[in-house]
């Protein structure tokens, strides 16, 4: 399935790593000199994966995903760097002329100056993150109309660049817990070595790697498969799943830090609060399963996706 | 029914994909709308027995075509392939509402050991399995060996050309019909743990055999509990070397972790498919609406999950301890359809009795074994925590 081998794979990694720990408004740029179009040319799964999971380990906020959104929907025509706002929430400060409004049945735009007064900071979870909100009725906006199947792949495949970070933040989280539960000695041995702690800590993992396996399957069918509905229904399942696991990884991740876990000095928060604002971002894990069950009970029957 | 000829066999043999498509036209109806296979779509037998028969017919149904052939070498009975073609069959056989033939959950926890460590038994026994002519059980666990698998103590001893086996295994699946059971058996000492165990085949025939069938909550003779008394087994049943059977069990589990989550996999989509057209218009069932998209996630995450370890297993590669993230994966999903299920049916469930309630019921009795069989839940958790994770030792 993969052009890319084993060693290849590693090299780029740690590349990756550094550029997000460096400075995460230059990764687009250096990206370039990376060589990227390369890899994503070689093999495109294993290209969203790597750059979507470093992110996520690196907790980097970048544009990357405004770049995804920007890339499907290039039939518009609308300058590859404008600002997205998902569901109202954006990357960052606008920076564009214009900001396109995205989510799952309606893609529009607004001017960014019509925007003056209607763009708050994110002082929610995430404190630290450069999120804003827009506060904003759909009919201030301008409805673009592309071809449903269009629509619908752009959110597919910025879920499933959401889902593969929603997995990098996890993955990260778990080493994090492993290396402070195997450090951090009580009763005089350390507290990976009872039983309940590493039972936590064996569910973190596998839940990470169920959301890896079902993002990667999904872009694969991304990648292959023609019919849009499928597609659409894969995104959701794995982003509902990335969703589900870092509600598992993070519950842990708190619990078996102890009482450090919930500081501000400690880093368990940032995983905590980074990972439930992707979750959030084009339909969190539990308004998906909503989703999904509803077009079941309607009448869908379930398909079977996968293939061996 | 159509049979596979040569040059389709060769087609077959080399893809998967063309395997999985000449499957679905031959398992669906026909145009003239007869059904070859209308004895076996969506049937409900009365007990367990009566399945294991009629999964028997299906076996032999299959066989008579070749349809069931690919993914097994050609000095076994088979027509060229691999694993996936196996997984190919499952799915397509779940889909087209023909279920999984029971005996072939144990032939693939139990094949590739037989395969891999004894050729010439499984060229013997292969055949004959795949051919519904008989079906086995697995002898792994002890009234007092159960997740402590190290500790079993049915013993076999050595009597010039044949092993004296004296014991007895319990919780065995397909046990009350089973014609041989592959049993994991102390020839060491008694605190040789897993180095002085090894595999071997008794059949059940033999003379000092006794099987008890043990019924599970719903009624139904799921398992067995299998006596030795001083039963001769000839020498040349041994799977593996004397003393080396912990590899073998250790070798056959990254099977049974991963096929069997695949095949429980396609069928609870099945039953799932099911569920939903015979549920869907019930009144509250709405309040169920996110479970439902639930079980779906966890019904492809699984799929997703085995169909990604098959595939490395049919490469070649060693799967070890990972394979505890498919176990977990299958427990998760099968307790999810079937708890979905009793809550939608709600008092029809408790108290019913109709066919629909009765046929989940027995169901959900049987999915509380997925966190239990082949490595509970905790030892999957455990052997990630140490193998994996490379956690200090409790």
């Amino acid at each position: 399935m993969t052009a890319l081998d084993d060693e290849t794979i590693t090299t780029v990694r740690s590349s990756l790593a550094e550029l997000f720990a460096k400075d995460p408004d230059t990764v687009i740029d250096a990206l370039d000199d990376l060589g990227w179009s390369d890899i994503v040319a070689a093999d495109s799964v294993t290209a969203t994966v790597l750059l979507f999971e470093e992110q996520g380990r690196a907790l980097a906020s970048t544009r990357l995903l405004d770049s995804v959104v920007m890339k499907a929907l290039a039939p518009l025509g609308l300058p590859d760097t404008t600002n997205v706002a998902y569901d109202s929430i954006t990357l960052g400060p606008i920076t564009s002329d214009t900001v396109l409004l995205l989510s799952e049945d309606r893609v529009s735009t607004v001017p960014a100056d019509a925007l003056a007064g209607r763009v708050h900071d994110a002082t929610g979870f995430d404190r630290s993150g450069p999120w804003r909100r827009l506060d904003l009725a759909a009919r201030e906006t301008t409805l673009l109309s592309p071809e449903a199947d269009l629509l619908a792949r752009t959110v597919a495949d910025a879920r499933l660049a959401l889902a593969a970070e929603i997995v990098g933040v996890c993955e990260a989280a778990v080493q994090l817990t492993v290396a402070h539960t195997s450090l951090r000695q009580q009763y005089g041995r350390p507290l990976a070595t009872f039983q309940a702690v590493r039972h936590g800590l064996a569910e973190s993992y596998a839940a990470t790697e169920h959301a890896r396996v079902t993002v990667t399957a999904a872009l694969v069918a991304a990648r292959d498969e023609s019919d849009c509905e499928a597609i659409t229904t894969f995104a959701r399942l794995a982003k509902h799943r990335a969703g589900a696991a870092q509600a598992i990884v993070m519950r842990n991740a708190v619990q078996l830090h102890g009482a450090m876990g919930l500081t501000l000095e400690s880093d368990v928060h940032r995983y905590v609060s980074r990972a439930g604002v992707l979750d959030i971002l084009l339909g969190s894990h539990v308004a998906l399963a909503h989703r999904l069950g509803e077009d079941l009970l309607a009448g869908g029957s379930p398909r079977a996706l996968v293939a061996i | 029914m159509s049979s596979v000829n040569a040059a389709d066999a060769a087609t077959y043999a080399a893809s998967p994909e063309a395997y999985a498509l000449a499957l679905r036209k031959e398992l669906g109806p026909l145009v003239d709308g007869s059904d070859p296979y209308a004895e076996w779509r969506d049937a409900r037998y009365p007990t367990a027995e009566e399945q294991s028969a009629g999964d028997g017919r299906l076996l032999a149904h299959l066989y008579a075509g070749g349809w069931n052939r690919f993914g097994w070498p050609e000095g076994a009975g088979g027509l060229g392939g691999d694993l996936r073609h196996r997984a190919v069959l499952y799915d397509e056989l779940a889909a087209a509402g023909l279920g999984v033939p029971q005996p072939t959950l144990v032939l693939e926890t139990l094949s590739p050991p037989l395969l891999h460590f004894a050729p010439d038994l499984a060229a013997m026994m292969l055949p004959r399995a795949l051919q519904g002519l008989e079906w086995w059980g697995q002898g792994f666990s002890e009234p007092e060996a159960g997740s402590d698998l190290a500790s079993l103590r049915c013993r076999a001893r050595r009597d010039g050309d044949s092993y004296v086996v004296s014991g007895q295994k319990l919780w065995t699946s397909q046990g009350p019909t089973a014609a041989r059971f592959i049993c994991l058996v102390r020839t060491g000492t008694p605190e040789s743990r897993h180095r002085g165990l090894s595999m071997i085949v008794v059949d059940r025939d033999l003379p000092g055999v006794t099987v008890r069938p043990v019924a599970i909550a719903s009624g139904r003779n799921d398992l067995a509990e299998i006596f030795f008394d001083d039963v001769r087994v000839p020498a040349d049943r041994l799977i593996g070397q004397e003393n080396a059977g912990w590899a073998v069990a250790m070798y056959l589990l990254q099977f049974e972790r991963s096929m069997y989550a695949w095949q429980s996999a396609a069928v609870c989509l099945h039953r799932f498919d099911n569920l939903l057209t015979e549920t869907a218009s019930r009144p509250g069932v709405g309040a169920l609406t996110g479970r439902f998209g639930e079980v779906y996630s966890d019904l492809i995450t699984l799929r997703a999950r085995s169909a990604q370890t098959i595939r490395r297993l049919a490469a070649g590669e060693n799967i070890g301890p990972e394979a505890g993230v498919d176990k977990i994966a299958l427990a998760r999903a099968e307790l999810a359809i079937h708890d979905l299920a009793r809550d939608v049916y709600g008092a029809e469930f408790a108290l019913g009795d109709s066919p629909a309630a009765q046929h989940w019921r027995e169901e959900w009795w049987y999915s509380r074994s997925a966190p239990i069989l082949g490595g509970s839940a905790e030892v999957q958790r455990t052997i990630i925590a140490d193998h994996v994770l490379g956690l200090p030792k409790e």
